[in-house]
């Protein structure tokens, strides 16, 4: 765990049946500026909905100068992103890493 | 292996989709109109609805509306059934929420590579 | 491969039924001129056939239908006039098709070689012709190669610096793809992830993704898609391949499809590597150079620029699902939407048999309680008198029962005379004829057996009428009729029976000729004084035919005796009338149902018989002054004008111990064919509801005896075949024949 840092973490189904209660965490760290880590090594579902939002929470948190950091994200979830052309965006790392790491990712 | 409702007030339909679901690995219930429909998917959790359009008592489009309005079924898959040249049939059926449709007569081939695509 | 052959049956009739609306919708439109709406109907009625057959597996089928389906989709689009040669095509079509789906359900799915010449002459037809185009592809299905009629364009690359272009290279086409989608999209169930996972299957995709409208998260709406693309697709896929894909969303977002390049030079790929923006539009060229489709509607959000040499029949084809006016949604032919909205189901008609013989047994039953209650009728009580009630109640209520069930078997007799339209259109054109026809009482009930049974013995008549009884346009004018000869073909029901008709104008029977052939064939002697009417029926004497020439229109074999015979079959007569010069007219009658029916008790000695009241003119005691004998045994009963023979039923069936004196009997007149023939019988008992059953199935064929059925009481009654009584006596009495015929009766 970071300083500052605090943790997201997403379930099996990160999918936009589930978005509104993602969105109120994610709302939790809205103007904080914190360094949030995000572990989505359990998803399974994921789709536009989710990844738009944490493209938001990712823009939030950079603009009041924190981070956003994958922990680890699904074979799934990454399968997603990249196929519809978001990882740059969300600043997922160029391959899935389904393991938690301590190695930041790629901002 | 997904949980699937069919609903059509026409008995051969009902067997020829149930038929070709089972087939296809899934769990099927069917209902015979859209009220029924309704009351079976209250309690039950089905990935997926598949929906004729004429049908008495409820049809099709007011069954996808009412769908929609229950929470569990907000975002889920639902699709109507409906004939190749009912362009109309098939937007209302959008404008009521259907996810999309599938022409009848149906290729059971086709439509059970169509739910794949549906069904993650 | 799933097995669906449980459901073939219905197809199949769903085919027929299609087949017929095709061929009535075409005949309709020949001579009434294009009629958007009846074609339209029957392209849908093509239309569902493909696609049914297609579902089973039935791929010759599906195949011929669609290249039919082609031509009819020009013809209600108004890219083709419809005019006779047309519809002829199409009507040969759909007797090729008739053909396929009879072999089919008989097991045999190899396409008869008429499908081959057909195929090519509508070709043909699709590929010359004013504002014909090419055989337009089957949809979906094969990727036919875009042709590279434009120079190279500029390419755009895609997404990110990680991405190679070689992904692209060596690809036949590239595509941008401009997608946007609209708020409401994903609340409809709709995901772009899977869209695009669908598009990778086509191709090599590239996706560029715009996220500039996303809002702050304090305001951002989960639902609500922020999200839109430009993609890139590399392959050999069509254009329609990739609007298939977005198919579900098109009302939902904005969609460009847009040919970048055809074929891709392999160095200008691998030039590419950085992230270009720009992309040169291609060089838009007209639309297709044909001067063929009037404004045709394209999905709103589907733009097309295309290069002259992209296919966009295809594309247009797909896209475009619905001419301007929709007819009913229900008209369908094909398909159970049509029996949904007439809220009528399919039964089997085994089960609906099922049905009418346990009301048949019900009626046994209630008349043996009935019997039951009047032989209680003597002891006095109240509860007897409730039970009596009772029994009236249940008579009524198995009466009603018994109506009902049998209407289930009625069908409407337009399944008969549909034929005929199409039948008298190219009998007429053959025979170089002019003749209309006119249907009336089309509505008319009829039982579903009769129906079947009526088809043939009709199209004997009706060509009998074209080819003898109407003369030839010549031959009217000369006669002072007009030059176009009517036919008629009436249904109507009268009192117990349906009464069918072919009438027609033409010259009317020849008596002296049929009178000649009679005596030619000793049918009837010289001396014979017969009326009019006795002589026109000699027609359906076996053998007897008087044109000169049997041409192969109405044939040989099928003669006015098969009809006849085809007629008594299903308990019923036909009778001619003729006017000279005038005209014809057959009448067939046929009684109104064939398992229940009412008769008439006799008793002859201790039998007993049944005759059917339809039968039946009148019941009447012997007057000795009206008795006349003619040499020989004959009994002659003077009946008002009419001399009728008497037939002792006792000793036509031999029975013993009945009633000899004439006068103590009684006589019942009946009447078959419009001949009459007094039957002598000892006494008249009840009436009765008599359940058919049939004496073949359970015995062997008798003489003068068409059925049985069970009394009230448990024993057999036989039931009487007038029309074959009078046949024997009238045979026996014309041929002189002094022996008066016997009937064995086991």
């Amino acid at each position: 765990m970071t300083v500052n840092g605090t943790r997201l973490e997403l379930g099996v189904n990160a999918g936009i049946e589930h978005c509104r209660t993602m969105l109120e965490e994610c709302r939790d760290h809205a103007g904080t500026g914190a360094d949030v880590e995000i572990n989505a090594a359990d998803v399974a579902r994921a789709d536009t909905a989710t990844l738009q939002m944490l493209i938001a929470l990712r823009r939030d948190l950079r603009t009041n100068g924190g981070t956003l950091k994958w922990l680890a994200v699904s074979c799934e979830m990454h399968d997603v992103a990249e196929r519809m052309g978001l990882i740059e965006a969300l600043g997922m790392p160029a391959v899935a890493t389904p393991a938690v790491t301590n190695s930041p990712a790629e901002n | 292996m997904s949980s699937i409702l069919a609903v059509d007030d026409s008995s051969s339909m009902r067997q020829m989709v149930a038929f070709t679901l089972k087939s296809g690995g899934h769990e099927v219930m069917l209902a015979n109109d859209g009220m029924e429909a309704l009351e079976i998917a209250r309690t039950n959790d089905f990935n997926l609805v598949i929906t004729d359009v004429n049908m008495p008592r409820m049809d099709g489009i007011s069954l996808v509306k009412e769908l929609r309005q229950l929470p569990g079924y907000k975002f889920k898959p639902i699709l109507i059934l409906t004939t190749e040249a009912s362009q109309e049939k098939k937007m209302q059926g959008k404008e009521a929420g259907a996810t999309g449709w599938i022409v009848k007569p149906f290729d059971p081939e086709q439509l059970l590579a169509t739910l794949d695509k549906v069904l993650d | 491969m799933i097995d669906l052959s449980e459901f073939h049956d219905v197809f199949f009739e769903e085919c027929f039924e299609g087949l017929d609306i095709m061929e009535s919708g075409l005949l309709n439109l020949d001579g009434n001129g294009a009629d958007s709406e009846q074609i339209n109907d029957i392209f849908r009625a093509a239309h569902s056939i493909k696609g049914a057959a297609a579902t089973f597996g039935f791929d010759a089928m599906s195949g011929f239908s669609h290249i039919m389906e082609t031509l009819l989709d020009e013809m209600r689009d108004g890219r083709r006039a419809v005019e006779r040669r047309g519809l002829d095509l199409l009507l040969e079509s759909v007797d090729c098709l008739r053909e396929m789906v009879n072999s089919t359900k008989a097991g045999d799915t190899t396409p008869p070689p008429v499908v081959a010449d057909l195929t090519g002459r509508i070709q043909q037809m699709l590929a010359a012709g004013p504002g014909a185009v090419a055989a337009a592809p089957a949809k979906s299905a094969t990727a036919e190669p875009e042709q590279d009629g434009a120079p190279a364009e500029e390419v755009v690359a895609a997404e990110s610096a990680e991405k190679s272009a070689d992904s692209v290279a060596g690809s036949r086409n590239l595509w941008r793809i401009m997608f946007v989608p609209f708020e409401g999209l994903l609340k409809t169930g709709n995901e772009p992830a899977r869209i695009f996972r669908e598009l990778a299957q086509l191709g090599i995709l590239e996706v560029k993704a715009d996220t500039s409208c996303i809002p702050a998260l304090d305001v951002i709406d989960p639902e609500v898609c922020y999200l839109s693309w430009n993609l890139t697709l590399g392959g050999d896929m069509t254009r329609g391949q990739i609007e298939d894909v977005f198919d579900w969303v098109t009302g939902q977002c904005e969609l460009s499809i847009d040919l970048i390049s055809g074929e891709l030079p392999t160095q200008k790929a691998a030039a590419s590597l950085s992230v270009v923006e720009s992309v040169e539009p291609p060089v838009a060229a007209t639309d297709q150079p044909a001067p063929a489709a009037a404004a045709v509607a394209a999905p709103a959000s589907v733009k097309e620029e295309s290069t002259v040499s992209e296919q966009t029949e295809s594309s247009k084809n797909q896209t475009n699902a619905e001419p301007a006016a929709e007819a009913a949604d229900g008209r369908a032919a094909a398909s159970t939407a049509a029996a949904k909205d007439n809220g009528s189901i399919r039964v089997g008609i085994d089960k609906v048999d099922a049905l009418i013989n346990m009301v048949g047994e019900l009626v046994i039953t209630q008349s043996m309680l009935s019997q039951i209650g009047e032989d209680l009728s003597r002891v006095d009580s109240i509860g007897l008198e409730r039970l009596r009630d009772g029994l009236i109640q249940l008579e009524r209520n198995t009466r009603e029962l018994q109506e009902t069930v049998l209407q289930i078997r009625m069908l409407p007799i337009s399944f008969a005379f549909n034929r005929f339209p199409r039948l008298v259109r190219d009998l007429s054109n053959k025979l170089g004829k002019r003749i209309e026809l006119k249907l009336t009482g089309e509505q008319t009930e009829v039982d579903k057996t009769v129906l079947e049974k009526l088809g043939d013995p009709l199209v004997h008549l009706v060509r009998n009428s074209m080819d003898h009884g109407l003369e030839s346009p010549e031959v009217r004018r000369a006669s002072g009729k007009s030059e176009v000869g009517v036919l008629e073909l009436s249904a109507r029901h009268e009192g117990g029976d349906i009464v069918i008709e072919v009438i027609d104008d033409g010259a009317g029977l020849n008596r002296e000729r049929i009178l000649q052939k009679a005596v030619s064939k000793g049918l009837v002697s010289a001396n014979d004084d017969l009326s009019d009417e006795r002589i026109y029926n000699l027609i359906f004497q076996p053998g007897f035919s008087t044109a000169e020439v049997v041409s192969d229109v109405s044939g040989r074999g099928v003669g006015m005796d098969v009809v006849r015979r085809n007629i008594r079959d299903l308990g019923g007569n036909v009778t001619i009338t003729s006017e000279a010069g005038q005209g014809s007219r057959v009448t067939i009658r046929l009684p109104l149902t064939l398992a229940i029916l009412d008769g008439q008790l006799v008793r002859v000695g201790e039998q007993v018989y049944i005759i059917l009241l339809v039968s039946i003119v009148e019941s009447i005691q012997i007057t000795a002054a009206n008795m006349g004998q003619i040499a020989g045994r004959s009994e002659l009963y003077r009946l008002r004008e009419q001399y009728i023979p008497v037939v002792r039923l006792s000793e036509l069936f031999g029975v013993p111990h009945a009633v000899t004196d004439l006068q103590a009997g009684l006589l019942v007149v009946v009447e078959s064919e419009g001949r009459r023939v007094g039957l002598f019988v000892d006494d008249l008992m009840g009436q009765q509801q008599v359940v058919i059953k049939s004496l073949e199935t359970n015995f062997r064929h008798v003489g003068g005896i068409s059925g049985a059925t069970i009394l009230g009481d448990g024993t057999v009654a036989l039931i009487l075949d007038v029309a074959g009584i009078l046949n024997e006596c009238a045979r026996a009495q014309e041929s002189k024949d002094r022996e008066f015929p016997r009937l064995a009766v086991a």
